[in-house]
């Protein structure tokens, strides 16, 4: 068996675990905090219950709340200038994967210099980051504990793709609370994304035993957990699963990394700013079905841990009827099924079916891709 | 390809990257920081210990013995620039001083280079090709690799500090960043420290100089007190400092201190002591910088001697005329004084002896020859040529100054018992003035028995040879000199005599004369029984007392 390493942060998860943010913070040598949130966060309460926590603590902060979705190097270049002109030593980002990308980018730059689209790629990052708290709002992108970082170069209408063991946070915080004040289409979609992420890092070339364990467990809390949490948003305890999915998932791919749907995801959000969540949930299941080959045990049991009885089927039927669930999954909760209907059209396949063959995300995909394949399954999904 | 790829995985799942460390990065920046404080502790430590009057061998011990500390190196000098030739100052370790490296004034010296460009050179020794001049000499010391940092001041290279290592190891930008600052500290503590002592020779050789001028100058403040003064001055302050006579000094002088101080001008005044001593007085204002009077410079010139010159001028002139007119009145009685002596001998030829007017004749004959040798004595005495130092006899200036004096002796009925030592040795000198000093012994002598009042009045003249010494002691039996005068007799215008009678000069000019000589005069006296003057003078060859001109 080869070496294998598995990286996460310290992991803070429950019910009210927001409000050990600022006391996080501080035990890791922070002065004073720079908060990095949406306004979207800020208008839900939850930011005012981190920066509640921060004055607790005494931790002095400045915060930073001007992220969108798909945020872009602008973002996290003004927020680096508030960093340093506030004279921060740490981050404490508040939310979504935008919120979280974000905070991470601004922590990048205020150690390293430069700007964000120098450390585009693996391992770039060349000094230590500034103590980072991450705490997660949405549940989904798993960036609360993952080595990436995804941030739009607003110049190349491209989403860079940023690993590097050095984003890893130093603590993460995932209160399921926060999922219930989320949109049923919002948790549809992260619900979609925390699947492909489970799924991806499932069948990687690079997956390991302890990443499959994670990588297992969420697509199995995904399945279960899924319908019932877009169905409500006070069902505490699918919120509370698909909170652990998500940290799971994202414990996934953060060490194993993800595969094809990642890749032209990254591409096609790049260029045509569209929620990160659907373009997942509309490629997954043909990006599954390109891989089958490659791994057909693995989607058999795929197929079983979603609770399809597989007994007497072969590997091959049992992939199947995984990819099957997916597309019913993804009907119940109404994600969008085909690219054509977030508004992607046959002129842009060549760009985003080169683009995405760059992705780093495409490295660890199980099964080899050429410019021909992309292209077939991007038409197959318009 | 797929190692390419599997490497890639590698980075990504982290088996060949790790999470960048923020308290190992700490961890560097507080030993680098600890690092940084030692050398701040050093330099800091060389500025507090170097004092400013330390020498440069000290200072140089100590920053090579502090850096020893910091950094590693086996070799370390100091070569500075003087009048433009780099000079080995000092060495450390010291065991290794005997191995003198001179710079040389070329291009390929690496010493050299660094000096005039100013540029931090280092180099390490690889024995294959000769690329500097400096390369065989640190392969005969081991040294393989060399540090050369500059010295300089403002633009100027002053020097060059040099840091051998008997490895080849090349110096780290840390190092080298701090060696520069330290270079440069140490440039400038070098610089101040050559300042300080150029500044210090200065004011030495200002002190010496106002210590060296033999004349008294001292500095007034305002309150009119000395507060600096010269050597001569402190004598004279020493010597007189609580006598009443300072006190009337002192009244005089800084009467003339405050109104310099009143007028801002230079001021000048004579000064005649109680002590008979003449001074020159001037004052200086000394300014400071908005132009006030802080100070009075004044500055004494004892001019004693030089008034005495110009009096002795004076008189000596009076004396010349006196001599010539003596010396034309002689060469018109030679005239008729050969009349007198031809006719008389021409009488005396033609008259028998038994006659009456024979004695006569023969007494004008006598008379006749006594004037002609008076004439001849005077006409010598008044010769131009008096002042040529030349062999004499002193018997012979005794009998000269006697032919002129004796008449006049004996006219006041005065007995003069001579008594010459015969076969004294010749002397150097001027006769002429030697003469002028017996006659002025003699018309002392004369005077003073004369006031005796007593019925034998007796001046005896005598010669003798003491040890390298001829003596001419005039002794006389007069009235003698009270014993408080006996110092006082030698100043020049003190006198006892009649205005008309004495300058009060004879003495103190004979005195000088003597002592021209070489020789001197001294004073035997006792109230109313007599005095005796002994003017001594030296043998020719008697070795330390040369004879001064």
């Amino acid at each position: 068996m080869p070496i294998t390493k598995f990286v996460m942060p310290e992991v803070i998860f429950g019910k009210d675990s927001l409000e050990q943010a600022g006391e996080a913070c501080v035990r890791i040598g922070a002065k004073k905090a720079l908060i990095v949130s949406d306004s979207g966060v800020a208008g839900s309460g939850w930011l005012e219950k981190v920066i509640q926590s921060c004055r607790e603590a005494q931790l002095s902060f400045s915060a930073f709340i001007d992220v969108t979705t798909n945020p872009k190097d602008s973002e996290v270049e003004a927020g680096c200038r508030t960093f340093i002109d506030q004279e921060c030593d740490a981050i404490i980002g508040v939310g979504g994967g935008s919120a979280l990308d974000v905070a991470k980018g601004i922590a990048i730059l205020a150690t390293n210099g430069g700007r964000i689209r120098d450390y585009e790629g693996v391992d770039k990052i060349h000094s230590p980051l500034p103590p980072m708290v991450m705490v997660m709002t949405t549940a989904g992108s798993g960036s609360e504990v993952s080595q990436f970082s995804v941030i739009v170069d607003s110049e190349r209408e491209k989403k860079m793709t940023i690993i590097s063991k050095t984003l890893v946070p130093d603590i993460a915080i995932i209160d399921p609370q926060t999922l219930m004040t989320k949109e049923a289409d919002l948790t549809a979609m992260t619900g979609m994304d925390v699947l492909t992420h489970a799924i991806e890092a499932y069948v990687s070339i690079a997956a390991t035993p302890l990443t499959d364990v994670q990588a297992k467990n969420a697509l199995t809390l995904v399945s279960r957990y899924l319908r019932p949490s877009v169905a409500s948003r006070t069902n505490q305890e699918a919120k509370e699963a698909m909170a652990m999915a998500s940290l799971q998932a994202g414990l996934a791919f953060s060490n194993a990394i993800l595969g094809a749907a990642h890749a032209i995801s990254h591409a096609i959000g790049g260029k045509h700013l569209l929620p990160h969540g659907e373009i997942n949930a509309i490629l997954l299941p043909y990006v599954m079905e390109y891989n089958l080959i490659a791994a057909p045990r693995r989607f058999a049991e795929m197929a079983e841990l979603m609770g399809v009885d597989t007994r007497g089927r072969t590997q091959r039927e049992g992939g199947n009827a995984a990819i099957q669930f997916v597309r019913e999954l993804s009907a119940d909760i109404g994600t969008p099924r085909r690219l054509g209907d977030v508004g992607i059209t046959r002129e842009m396949i060549r760009w985003i079916a080169s683009t995405a063959l760059e992705d780093a995300c495409m490295i660890t995909n199980p099964r080899d891709m050429s410019m021909a394949q992309i292209t077939q399954l991007l038409e197959n999904s318009l | 390809m797929q190692t390419e790829k599997d490497n890639l995985i590698e980075m990504l799942t982290g088996i060949k990257s790790s999470k960048k460390n923020y308290y190992t990065e700490l961890k560097k920046t507080v030993e680098q920081l600890e690092k940084k404080n030692m050398q701040l502790e050093i330099m800091n430590d060389i500025t507090k210990t170097i004092k400013i009057d330390m020498n440069l061998e000290e200072i140089v011990t100590y920053v090579m013995e502090k850096l020893r500390l910091l950094m590693a190196f086996d070799d370390c000098r100091l070569y500075l620039l003087q009048k433009g030739d780099p000079v080995l100052v000092q060495v450390y370790p010291t065991s290794t001083a005997n191995t003198e490296y001179r710079i040389k004034n070329a291009d390929s010296s690496l010493f050299w280079s660094a000096l005039t460009e100013k540029k931090v050179m280092q180099e390490q020794i690889s024995t294959e090709t000769t690329m500097f001049a400096e390369e065989d000499w640190l392969i005969s010391q081991e040294l393989l690799s060399i540090l050369v940092m500059p010295l300089y001041s403002i633009n100027e290279g002053i020097g060059v500090l040099t840091f051998g290592r008997k490895e080849q190891s090349g110096w780290t930008t840390e190092e080298l960043e701090f060696l520069e600052q330290l270079t440069n500290h140490v440039a400038i503590i070098l610089e101040n420290s050559q300042l300080y002592n150029a500044v210090l020779q200065g004011k030495q050789e200002w002190e010496d100089t106002f210590k060296a001028v033999d004349d008294m100058i001292m500095v007034f403040d305002k309150n009119l007190e000395v507060f600096k003064f010269n050597d001569s001055a402190r004598e004279f302050l020493d010597i007189y400092h609580s006598s009443s006579f300072y006190s009337s000094l002192g009244q005089t002088c800084k009467a003339i201190v405050q109104e310099t101080f009143n007028s801002n001008t230079a001021g000048f005044q004579e000064i005649h002591s109680k002590n008979h001593v003449i001074y020159e007085m001037h004052t200086y204002p000394v300014l400071d910088n908005d132009q006030q009077v802080y100070g009075v410079i004044a500055y004494f010139k004892d001019v004693t001697k030089k008034r005495q010159m110009e009096v002795q001028l004076l008189h000596s002139g009076k004396l010349a005329a006196i001599g010539e007119m003596a010396a034309g009145i002689a060469h018109e009685l030679n005239s008729p004084l050969t009349a007198i002596l031809g006719n008389s001998q021409l009488l005396i030829r033609n008259t028998p002896e038994t006659d009456r007017d024979y004695i006569l004749l023969n007494d004008i004959k006598n008379c006749g020859n006594r004037c002609k040798q008076i004439i001849k004595s005077l006409l010598t005495f008044s010769r131009q040529d008096e002042y040529l130092f030349t062999s004499y006899s002193v018997n012979e200036c005794v009998r000269q100054v006697l032919n002129l004096l004796t008449f006049q002796l004996e006219k006041n009925r005065i007995s003069i018992s001579l008594s010459l030592q015969q076969d004294l040795p010749l002397l150097d000198g001027s006769q002429p003035q030697i003469e002028q000093v017996i006659i002025n012994l003699l018309l002392n002598a004369k005077d003073a028995v004369e006031m005796a009042k007593t019925s034998h009045k007796c001046i005896s003249i005598q010669t003798s040879l003491e040890e390298d010494c001829i003596h001419v002691a005039v002794e006389d039996n007069g009235i003698g000199i009270e014993e408080a005068r006996l110092p006082l007799v030698f100043h020049p215008f003190h006198t006892t005599k009649d205005m008309e009678k004495g300058t009060g000069l004879g003495l103190s000019v004979s005195l000088g004369i003597a002592k021209a000589h070489g020789g001197t005069i001294k004073v035997i006296s006792s109230q109313g029984k007599g005095s005796t003057f002994i003017l001594k003078l030296p043998l020719p060859d008697s070795g330390k007392n040369e004879v001064t001109r």
